[in-house]
C-alpha cells in the first residue's frame, strides 16, 4: 500500500489486498486450542524382528485444530510413518498408531515427539515436545543350537553333562570290588557271579560346567546392516540362553572401552542379567591398555570353559585371550570375520594391502592353534552351529595328533 | 500458473519488453527450482519477480488503470499457496488427512474472495473522478500504517 502511495497508482492495493487477506485470516486463526497429548508403548521388551505398537492419543479441549505430530525414532526402529498430520475436533480424541520393527537389538530411545499446532493456512505454528521419553528394550534374537561345545572340565554342581570322573549317576562307567560302605542296589550280581566275588557298579555323574563368553567389544567392522558386534552379541545370547538351559553356570565378560562382567550363575535370572548386559554393549573408543589384571577373578573360575567372540582386530584382546589360554582354562576362539564385511580394493596396492592384511590374520589364527586353542573363522550369514561343530573337530584332530 | 501470470505481463513493455520478458522468464525458473528443491524461500524469490515483473510493465503502461490488478493479485495468492502446499507435502513429508486439506483449501476461499473484493473496491475508488491533494494522500498513508498496525498486533497476539 506504501507502494501505491508511492508510486500514485492504485494498482498494487489490488495486488497485495488477497495477501493481506490471508495474512490477517492466518494469524486472526491462529491456533489456540490447548491440545493433550499422550504416548504409551504396548510393551517395553521385544525380540529382535518383533513388532511393537507406539499408540498416540490426541485431543483438543476447546478449538477445532490441525496438528502435525513428528515422532523420531532411532536407527534400530524401523516404520512406514512416523508423523502425521491430523485434524482435531473440540472434544474429540484422536487414537493414532506407530507399528515398530525392532531392527536392531539395544536400548531404543523413543523421541523426542513434537506435536505442531497450526493456523488452517500454515502461517502460525505452534511447538511442543511430549514430555516422557519412551523405551524399548530389543533382546537380541537367538539361533537354535543343536550342539553346543563340550567343556574340558566339569565342576562339583549337577547338571546335564556327563563327567569323566567316576561317581554316582546314570551313565555306566566300570564296575569295581564291593568295598565296606557301598550300597547294595549298585552290585552287579552277573560281573559278581563271574568272578566269584562282589562288585559294583560305577557310573559317570552328571554335572555341570562353568562357561564364561569373552565378547570383544574394543573395536568392529559393519556395513549397511549389520557389524561384527551384531554377530557377536547375538551369539553371545543364544549361546547363553542355551548353555543356561543345559544347567550350566554361565558368565559374561565384556571387553573393550567399557569393561562388564558377571560371574557366573545359572537360571533363568542369569539368563536376563546376561542379556541385560548385552543391550548395554556399544564400541567405546578407547586407548588404555586393559590386561587381565582388571578382571576380578571371580569372573573366571578355575576349570572353567571360556568362548570368545572376537573379530580379532585389537591387541589387547589377543593379550588377554593369550594369558587366558595360558592359566589352562578350556578357550574356544570364534573369529567373527572381520573380511566379509569389506570388499577387496580395486587398485593394485589396495589388493596388495589386502593380501597382507588376510595373510597376517592367518597368522595370528594359527599362532593360537599351535598353542592348542581352536580359533574358527565366523562368516556373517553362516550358521554359528557350524563353527562350534568346527572347533569341535579342531578338537579331535589336536587330540589325535598329540597321540 | 506461474508461467501465466507471467505471460500476462508481457506485450506492454515497449523497448523495455526483454526487461520484462527476463523478470517473468527468471520467475519460471526460479519457481520451478523451488518446486524441485523442494525449497519455500525460492517460492518466495519467484513469487517477488513476478510483483517486480507486473509492476515494471503497469509502469511502463501508462497512466490509466489496469483493471487486470485485481485477477493478478489473486492470481499471484493462489500461486504462492500451490507451490507452500507442494513444498510442505514433498516427501518425506506426511500425507494430510482429508479434514486439513479441506479446511485449508475453504481459509484460501475466503482469502481470496475477501482480497480480491479489497483490491476491486479500491481499483473501483480510484477510478471515481475525485479531487486529489495532500488529504487523499494522508488517507491512503494513514490507511496503509492503520493495517500494518493490525498485521502486527495480530501477530503480537498470536506468537
Amino acid at each position: 500500500m506504501l507502494l501505491a502511495v508511492a508510486l500514485g497508482r492504485p494498482e498494487p492495493v489490488a495486488l497485495a489486498a488477497p495477501m493481506l487477506a490471508a495474512l490477517v485470516l492466518g494469524l486472526g486463526r491462529a491456533p489456540r486450542a490447548v491440545i493433550t497429548a499422550t504416548a504409551a508403548l504396548d510393551g517395553e521388551r521385544r525380540v529382535e524382528g518383533g513388532e511393537s505398537i507406539l499408540s498416540l492419543e490426541l485431543s483438543s479441549a476447546s478449538a477445532p485444530a490441525s496438528v502435525a505430530v513428528e515422532v523420531a525414532l532411532p536407527s534400530g526402529l524401523r516404520t512406514k510413518t512416523a508423523s502425521f498430520q491430523v485434524a482435531l475436533a473440540p472434544g474429540v480424541t484422536r487414537h493414532l498408531e506407530v507399528r515398530l520393527i525392532c531392527a536392531r537389538w539395544g536400548v531404543q530411545r523413543i523421541g523426542p515427539i513434537q506435536v505442531t499446532i497450526r493456523d488452517p493456512l500454515g502461517l502460525v505454528s505452534r511447538r511442543f515436545e511430549l514430555a516422557h521419553r519412551l523405551k524399548v528394550r530389543v533382546y537380541p534374537r537367538s539361533e537354535t543350537l543343536r550342539t553346543l561345545l563340550r567343556p574340558r572340565h566339569t565342576q562339583a554342581q549337577a547338571g546335564n553333562l556327563v563327567s569323566p570322573l567316576r561317581g554316582e549317576g546314570i551313565e555306566f562307567a566300570d564296575i569295581r570290588p564291593f568295598l565296606p560302605g557301598d550300597r547294595v542296589r549298585r552290585i552287579n550280581w552277573r560281573a559278581s557271579a563271574r568272578r566269584d566275588s562282589l562288585q559294583v557298579n560305577v557310573q559317570h555323574p552328571e554335572r555341570s560346567a562353568d562357561v564364561v563368553i569373552f565378547l570383544d567389544s574394543f573395536v568392529e567392522v559393519r556395513d549397511q546392516d549389520s557389524s561384527t558386534l551384531d554377530l557377536g552379541v547375538r551369539a553371545a545370547a543364544s549361546l547363553a540362553s542355551q548353555l543356561l538351559a543345559r544347567r550350566d553356570r554361565v558368565g559374561l565378560i565384556g571387553f573393550g572401552g567399557t569393561l562388564r562382567w558377571l560371574v557366573p550363575g545359572a537360571g533363568t535370572r542369569q539368563l536376563y542379567k546376561i542379556l541385560d548386559s548385552l543391550l548395554d554393549t556399544d564400541v567405546l573408543p578407547s586407548d588404555a591398555w586393559k590386561g587381565l589384571e582388571v578382571l576380578p577373578p571371580r569372573t573366571l573360575p578355575a576349570r572353567s570353559q571360556v568362548i570368545a567372540l572376537t573379530p580379532l582386530l585389537d591387541g589387547r584382546t589377543l593379550s588377554v585371550l593369550s594369558d587366558i589360554g595360558g592359566r589352562g582354562h578350556d578357550l574356544a576362539i570364534i573369529e567373527i570375520s572381520p573380511v566379509s564385511f569389506r570388499t577387496e580394493p580395486a587398485d593394485g596396492v589396495g589388493r596388495l594391502a589386502w593380501r597382507l592384511w588376510r595373510l597376517r590374520r592367518e597368522g595370528l589364527r594359527y599362532r593360537f592353534q599351535s598353542l592348542g586353542v581352536p580359533v574358527v573363522t565366523w562368516n556373517a550369514g553362516a550358521p554359528l552351529e557350524a563353527a562350534l561343530r568346527e572347533v569341535e573337530a579342531f578338537r579331535r584332530y589336536a587330540r589325535a595328533a598329540r597321540a | 500458473m506461474t508461467g501465466g501470470l507471467a505471460a500476462a505481463s508481457w506485450g506492454s513493455g515497449g523497448l523495455y519488453e526483454p526487461v520484462v520478458a527476463i523478470l517473468g522468464g527468471s520467475a519460471m525458473v526460479v519457481m520451478a527450482a523451488a518446486l524441485l528443491a523442494p525449497s519455500q524461500a525460492l517460492a518466495v524469490a519467484a513469487i517477488g519477480l513476478l510483483i517486480a515483473e507486473y509492476l515494471l510493465s503497469l509502469t511502463l503502461a501508462g497512466s490509466g488503470i489496469d483493471p487486470g490488478a485485481v485477477i493478478y493479485g489473486g492470481g499471484l495468492l493462489l500461486a504462492g499457496e500451490m507451490a507452500a502446499l507442494s513444498v510442505d507435502r514433498a516427501p518425506p513429508a506426511p500425507k494430510p488427512e482429508a479434514a486439513v486439506s479441506s479446511r485449508r483449501l475453504i481459509a484460501l476461499g475466503v482469502a481470496l474472495l475477501a482480497g480480491m473484493a479489497a483490491g476491486g473496491a479500491g481499483l473501483a475508488t480510484a477510478a471515481l473522478p475525485m479531487p486529489g491533494g495532500i488529504a487523499v494522500t494522508m488517507v491512503g498513508v494513514s490507511a496503509a500504517v492503520g493495517i500494518l498496525a493490525l498485521i502486527t498486533r495480530l501477530a503480537r497476539s498470536s506468537l
